[in-house]
């Protein structure tokens, strides 16, 4: 890097919010499907970007900024599971059904809401991998090629994961509508 | 393809990674079988249902706040291992470096400076010195200075003896060009000091100016403040 005798405060500033702005929003959406809590997935995206800040020459040279963005947020979610030992997914109560219902003007029928909770309680019930890895592919859209980036698996081991982690899903939804059949009838 | 290949391909299908042949295939089978058919609906509605699972939105200006917090803190605290250690141990291997690889490079054409013992520069006309900052990270909102002994002046700064400025560095090699004219025959020293956060480091640079171009030049040691 060649210095200026006339160069005055820092750009990096400004670089780092141009880079990362366009992608908090995703990020906190993972982070939100990771920790399962508004506050806790905002602590995630800030402990993210104080990490990121000291990366902004790296940042300029990557391609596809939201895969590499969100390979360091699960690295940073799995770190912080582990040293925290945090309680696992499963327990938490994401307010996601309330969210949808607040939302009633958009269309979504009653149908389709029962179904979309049927959802989010059948993905709590799948173990941490498979959750993670169905929302991040069937919710937030990461292709497989870029959780091969994300997860630094093999597309095929990918494929195999995302078969079995549907597969789960469906089964769980199968019961509970078999139960939810079963209570109707008594 | 029977039902039980459907199943298996019925992923594939939705995530449109089967081939046109197979897409056929299955289509053919779906075409007379009602149990296959109503398979995939439900399937298509579980892919539409998780599009619409949704996440509670951010805060108000959370994302702005999460930027400048993130920039705040890192002016603050330098990445790793904390200030003073990462700091020091960034410096002493940038001013060690800048030992070796500052030197003289007349006109200033980009070649990589020799490894002089001293700097020695002409009246005649204006030199370049390369000043070389090798550093274990990036350093924001350094604050550089260049003093400068009487009889020398960069180059655009007539009569100024002192120059200070705020930079950053990048990891690895930073080039300072430093366009140097002497005023007078006499032997001088040029002061660079990089402070950061209260931290400072000195460069001592030898400067001998000469009536007549002499081609070498040097450093020396840098001293601990």
């Amino acid at each position: 890097m060649k210095m200026s005798l006339f160069s005055r405060r820092s750009d990096n500033e400004s670089s780092f919010e141009e880079l990362v702005m366009p992608h908090v929003n995703n990020m906190y959406r993972l982070a939100y499907h990771y920790c399962g809590q508004q506050s806790d997935a905002e602590d995630l995206v800030q402990e993210l970007l104080l990490k990121l800040i000291h990366r902004v020459d790296e940042m300029q040279k990557v391609e596809r900024l939201r895969p590499w963005m969100a390979k360091a947020l699960y690295h940073l979610f799995i770190d912080r599971l582990r040293q925290q030992q945090r309680r696992p997914l499963e327990t938490m109560q994401p307010d996601q059904l309330e969210v949808l219902r607040e939302s009633g003007d958009s269309g979504v029928s009653s149908e389709k809401l029962v179904l979309v909770s049927n959802i989010e309680q059948a993905l709590r019930q799948l173990n941490h991998e498979q959750r993670l890895l169905v929302v991040m592919h069937d919710v937030e859209n990461y292709t497989l090629s870029e959780l091969t980036t994300i997860l630094d698996a093999p597309i095929g081991t990918l494929k195999s994961r995302l078969h079995r982690a549907r597969a789960k899903l469906r089964e769980i939804l199968s019961a509970d509508e078999t139960k939810s059949a079963a209570m109707a009838c008594l | 393809m029977n039902c039980r290949q459907i199943q298996q391909q019925l992923d594939d299908y939705l995530d449109g990674r089967l081939e046109l042949m197979e897409e056929a295939d299955l289509h053919l089978h779906l075409d007379t079988c009602e149990g296959c058919r109503q398979l995939l609906q439900r399937e298509k509605a579980l892919m539409a249902g998780l599009k619409q699972v949704q996440v509670p939105v951010m805060s108000p200006g959370f994302a702005r706040r999460a930027v400048s917090h993130a920039a705040s803190q890192a002016k603050q605290r330098p990445h790793r291992r904390g200030f003073v250690a990462g700091f020091s141990s960034a410096l002493v291997a940038g001013f060690a470096l800048m030992l070796v690889v500052a030197g003289i490079l007349p006109g200033g054409n980009g070649i990589e400076p020799k490894i002089m013992p001293e700097v020695a520069i002409s009246i005649a006309a204006p030199q370049t010195v390369n000043l070389a900052f090798d550093v274990g990270y990036a350093m924001h909102d350094a604050t550089l200075s260049i003093d400068l002994p009487g009889n020398i002046e960069v180059v655009g700064f007539p009569g100024e003896n002192r120059l200070s400025w705020q930079t950053s560095l990048t990891q690895g090699r930073n080039i300072l060009p430093l366009p140097l004219r002497g005023t007078a025959a006499a032997a001088g020293e040029i002061i660079a000091t990089l402070e950061q956060g209260g931290k400072k480091k000195i460069l001592r640079i030898q400067v001998r100016v000469d009536n007549k171009i002499a081609p070498q030049a040097g450093v020396s040691r840098p001293d601990w403040v």
